[in-house]
């Protein structure tokens, strides 16, 4: 454990070492600025309420979409086991759905919606289909190895769900809530950006590159970066606090 | 229990065709076969658990013993025995579980015991459970000899007070002359054999040989009785 962490911390380290020989071999501030350029840029957005009131309505509307993709997702996973025919209805849907190219989705959505929903329907479209999967595998992991046993003993529903599927499901499925609450994070930035959203992450990005603000833009996005990786370790603690019995 | 015209087939093979057997309460049925005979079968067909040709009556409630425990590893030992009886049962599992050895661990996790107490917590399972028939598939074929037999001797120990009915399906030989009353071999869905056994006749009839019954004693340092 003490290990992996070390080895971790060497690829940070790695990380700011190609991007310190990576300037010195640029040397432009406007293609890549130094790390203390950007260090004090972070140091600025810090002290700019703006910054802040873009921070939350980026994370907002990332966690709204994951709630609302969550709740679909395990409301059509367990349709899914119930009866065969909603999986395979949901099937080529869910396949459509990771195959169609997210930006285009965005500018179609521009025409429909607005700025702040866009990237919010974007971020659900693209994490259900990866929760809905992962509860699906879940499901159907804990039904293949209990459900001949709960349909032996005639064990009722409401026992069934409480005490065997929603324990047994939870630690699969929040190992990869994590990952996924990380990934609509980077969707919903993109969304941003394209969409020009007032007050958000992706529509500062944006600003920074247009006024060719080097710092601040890589200063962002090593923000949304740290940001990904609390969403992720947010996944893991929950798992960590909710399943105690694997412990 | 009675089975009448009892078929069962996959396309065209036949998994099991008994045209009547009757299997008596108070007893334990031993079914033996090798792997494909349909001993599983004829479990399923009792169970109700498989669409299949003719009738079965005087089933009742149907209890099961599985080759694996099959205890939830998120539930305690009492919980996994609460989450199968109904609530008007809970009151028996403390006795249960002094009677199979685990009292003072109701509240232990399935990892932290052994095997052999799994297996021990899935039969105190079968016999709390209310039925009237209890299925057996096999549950003692992974276990080592002398866990095995400690587990035969529990069984028989639950068992005596009810004395209901027990069909045990099992591929070995002594496990059927240890525990059972009475034996069917099934040779591809057909009953070849039906014998009432009492541990010798059913040695002499399976030729188990002298040189294994030393063995088995040397393993585990006991005689069968």
């Amino acid at each position: 454990m003490k290990k992996n962490l070390i080895f971790s911390a060497l690829s940070i380290l790695f990380l700011w070492l190609v991007w310190i020989i990576a300037y010195d071999a640029v040397r432009n501030d406007y293609l890549l600025p130094s790390f203390w350029e950007t260090f004090r840029a972070m140091g600025k957005l810090f002290a700019d309420g703006s910054f802040w009131s873009a921070f939350f309505g980026t994370f907002l509307r990332t966690v709204i979409s994951f709630l609302i993709a969550f709740m679909l997702g395990a409301a059509f996973a367990a349709l899914s086991c119930l009866h065969g025919g909603v999986r395979a209805f949901l099937s080529p849907l869910v396949s459509v759905l990771r195959t169609v190219p997210t930006m285009a989705v965005i500018l179609i959505l521009l025409l429909w919606t607005n700025a702040f929903v866009a990237p919010v329907i974007v971020t659900l479209l693209v994490i259900f289909p990866a929760l809905y999967s992962a509860m699906l595998a879940s499901i159907d992991e804990v039904r293949g190895e209990y459900g001949a046993l709960a349909q032996a003993f005639g064990v009722p529903a409401g026992r069934r769900l409480f005490s065997m599927y929603l324990p047994l499901c939870a630690p699969n499925v929040l190992s990869q809530a994590g990952g996924i609450l990380s990934m609509g994070l980077k969707i919903t930035v993109s969304g941003e950006v394209l969409s020009q959203t007032y007050r958000s992450l992706g529509g500062m990005m944006q600003n920074a590159q247009l006024f060719l603000e080097m710092p601040t833009l890589l200063a962002l996005t090593v923000l949304v970066v740290v940001l990904g990786f609390l969403l992720e370790g947010l996944g893991l603690l929950f798992k960590k606090i909710l399943i105690r019995w694997r412990t | 229990m009675i089975l009448r015209s009892v078929k069962k087939t996959y396309g065209e093979k036949v998994a099991l065709d008994i045209p009547q057997l009757e299997i008596e309460p108070d007893k334990i049925t031993a079914v033996l076969g090798e792997s494909g005979a349909g001993k599983t079968t004829l479990l399923n067909v009792i169970a109700g658990a498989l669409p299949f040709e003719g009738s079965v009556e005087g089933v009742g409630k149907v209890s099961y013993l599985f080759q694996s425990p099959t205890l939830l590893p998120n539930l305690t030992v009492e919980g996994n025995l609460r989450f199968v009886l109904p609530k008007e049962e809970w009151e028996k599992i403390p006795s249960m579980l002094e009677k199979i050895g685990l009292a003072g661990r109701g509240s232990s996790r399935p990892r932290e015991l052994s095997g052999g107490e799994k297996q021990r917590v899935a039969i105190a399972r079968a016999f709390l459970y209310p039925h009237d028939v209890l299925l057996m598939d096999e549950p003692f074929s992974s276990l080592d000899l002398s866990l095995k037999k400690s587990l035969l001797s529990l069984t028989a120990e639950l068992w005596r007070p009810r004395r209901e009915t027990v069909v045990f399906v099992t591929h070995d030989v002594h496990e059927a002359a240890v525990l059972a009353h009475r034996a069917l071999v099934l040779k591809e869905g057909v009953i070849l054999t039906d014998l009432p056994i009492a541990g010798e006749l059913a040695r002499d009839f399976f030729s188990r040989s002298a040189e294994e019954e030393t063995l088995v004693r040397a393993l585990t340092g006991e005689e069968f009785s």
